[in-house]
């Protein structure tokens, strides 16, 4: 597995160590290798994302719709000037989500163009849960409506749960990673992350607000 | 049902604990308290249908294909397509898929000659007008637009030929035709930015190649007009590979003129080499490159490209937007006197 797109290189670590130890200048270093990542994990996230909506190939290249996020993420990242390393995460972890949140509106919404397919063979939006593929039993989303409502949803879950799961989730590092960078225990981490996943499945289940 | 919400948590910390190291544990051995233990159970049943979240470990192999190389995918004959549009154009077959649509060949029954119409889900109005303002035989002219079961469609003129992108894999041009289709396509972009428009997508596939040798530029459909550009802080349409560095950086640089002489550049750079500027395996990679990357070595090549044409085509390359041609209508200038004079 490699490094860079499944947690933190060595050569990071390096740099929150050296930050840690007042190293001001370290960020600057430290930022390049957070791009990358982060770049990574956006690529990874949007392609699971869109896997499972055959037809959203049928009207976009794929790499057309990453190209694009990677371009903003990178300009996002660069433009910022962090006081702290867990300062460039969060940044990186909120652009890596609203990128997937405009990837997903961009193909459901209204005037998307994937929206009103007929040939999607499921509609996963338009069914309730127990309408669904009985063989998917995985609980993740299906469609890009639920992925927006997912998206949306991690930005009402508290700050601290919010904060780990962009850690974990958006930019995929490790519990003892995320606990480094945060200052705080891994069993904080571990406790923040299981509300954390509590708190989503109890919102989830309320389903996406409507428009009114 | 009263509980403890720390004793909640701190059973729940256990039953983790022992979950992790593999050990099956029942909430009932770790508390007594029936409150605690519906409580506590109605949190591990919303936990674990969330577990989708933790398998997410997937290896990325950075020599998959990524954002910047993968191919698009092929579009498939889609039942929901009306076979004929506007009662008039007469689905033949599909030239093209992916990107912002499908192209198809198409009868048009009226003028009875085929046409290419190219079908999206999203409004492509404004493309359409875009396009139809550029009046020029280098520029794939535009003559209908409408709409139809929900599709848009808009109807250009059916170049037959190849595009450079294929001509460059089949039948590679030599440097003297290299020049002689980019001074045309330079000339083209002169008149386009004249008019007022940006291309930003200037690259192989959108070059066609006439059968008389002779080129045409398409694919307007992201290009915009300077004075739409001027609210615009943050564009990214294009192509990575042929997008220049200015547009890459976090400085809010705008596309311009020079951004399409870059673009040019990079078409042309290919075109004499077969080879891209800058490439690498995945998006971080090429965008290093293009961004501070060496200028790109020309390799040999079976004709030997005069120097003076690799200066021009580097000097299209500059980091440095103004180090480059001030304008597309210089480059052609540039080029046309490889056509005549080196010869």
């Amino acid at each position: 597995m490699d490094p860079t797109y499944t947690g933190l290189t060595g050569e990071l670590q390096d740099q929150l160590d050296r930050m840690q130890a007042g190293d001001t200048q370290a960020i600057e270093k430290a930022r390049g290798e957070i791009i990358r990542l982060a770049g990574g994990r956006l690529e990874h996230l949007a392609r699971r994302m869109l896997r499972k909506n055959p037809r959203l190939h049928r009207w976009e290249e794929t790499a057309d719709v990453l190209q694009n996020s990677l371009v903003r993420l990178h300009r996002a990242l660069e433009t910022v000037k962090p006081e702290s390393v867990r300062q460039l995460f969060g940044l990186a972890a909120m652009q890596i989500r609203r990128e997937l949140v405009d990837m997903a509106r961009r193909h459901y919404g209204p005037m998307g163009e994937g929206a009103h397919h007929h040939t999607d063979g499921r509609m996963a939006e338009n069914m309730r849960p127990d309408q669904r593929d009985p063989e998917d039993r995985s609980g993740e989303p299906s469609s890009l409506a639920e992925w927006t409502d997912f998206h949306e949803k991690v930005d009402l879950l508290p700050e601290p749960e919010k904060e780990v799961f962009h850690l974990l989730w958006y930019e995929g590092l490790n519990q003892e990673e995320a606990a480094k960078i945060l200052d705080v225990t891994s069993r904080t981490i571990k406790n923040r992350w299981r509300n954390a996943k509590i708190h989503l499945q109890q919102m989830l289940e309320q389903g996406p607000e409507t428009e009114t | 049902m009263n509980f403890s919400t720390a004793e909640v948590e701190r059973v729940l910390d256990l039953w983790e604990d022992h979950r992790d190291r593999g050990q099956s544990v029942s909430v009932e051995d770790l508390t007594t308290d029936p409150a605690v233990v519906k409580e506590v159970r109605r949190r591990i049943d919303q936990m674990e249908a969330m577990n989708w979240l933790d398998a997410d470990n997937e290896t990325i192999d950075l020599d998959s294909k990524s954002a910047s190389t993968i191919e698009p995918m092929p579009a498939p004959f889609d039942s929901c397509i009306p076979w004929m549009f506007g009662n008039r154009y007469v689905l033949n077959a599909l030239i093209a898929g992916g990107g912002f649509g499908q192209v198809w060949k198409a009868w048009d029954r009226r003028l009875e000659r085929y046409v290419a119409v190219k079908i999206s889900k999203i409004d492509n109005t404004a493309e359409a007008r875009h396009v139809a303002r550029l009046q020029h035989p280098g520029i794939v002219a535009v003559h209908d637009l409408g709409e139809e079961q929900g599709f848009w469609y808009i109807v250009f003129d059916l170049v037959e030929g190849v595009d450079l992108g294929r001509r460059l894999t089949t039948d590679p041009p030599t440097w003297r035709e290299v020049v002689e289709i980019m001074s045309h396509v330079a000339d083209y972009v002169q008149y386009a930015h004249e008019k007022g428009f940006i291309h930003r997508d200037i690259k192989p596939a959108n070059i066609l190649i006439r059968a008389d040798g002779t080129p045409i530029l398409a694919d307007f459909g992201i290009a915009v007009t300077e004075s739409e550009l001027k609210g615009e802080v943050t564009t990214t349409a294009g192509t990575l590979a042929y997008m220049a560095p200015e547009l890459l950086v976090g400085d809010g640089k705008r596309a311009d003129v020079c951004t399409d002489v870059y673009g040019l550049g990079v078409v042309l750079f290919q075109a004499l080499t077969g080879q891209l500027p800058f490439a690498g395996r995945n998006f971080c990679e090429v965008r290093k490159r293009i961004l501070s990357g060496e200028p790109p070595h020309f390799p040999e090549t079976p004709g030997k490209i005069p120097d003076e044409l690799k200066e021009v085509t580097l000097r299209c390359l500059s980091k440095d937007p103004d180090m480059r041609f001030q304008t597309a209508g210089e480059l052609a200038h540039e080029l046309r006197r490889f056509v005549y004079f080196e010869s």
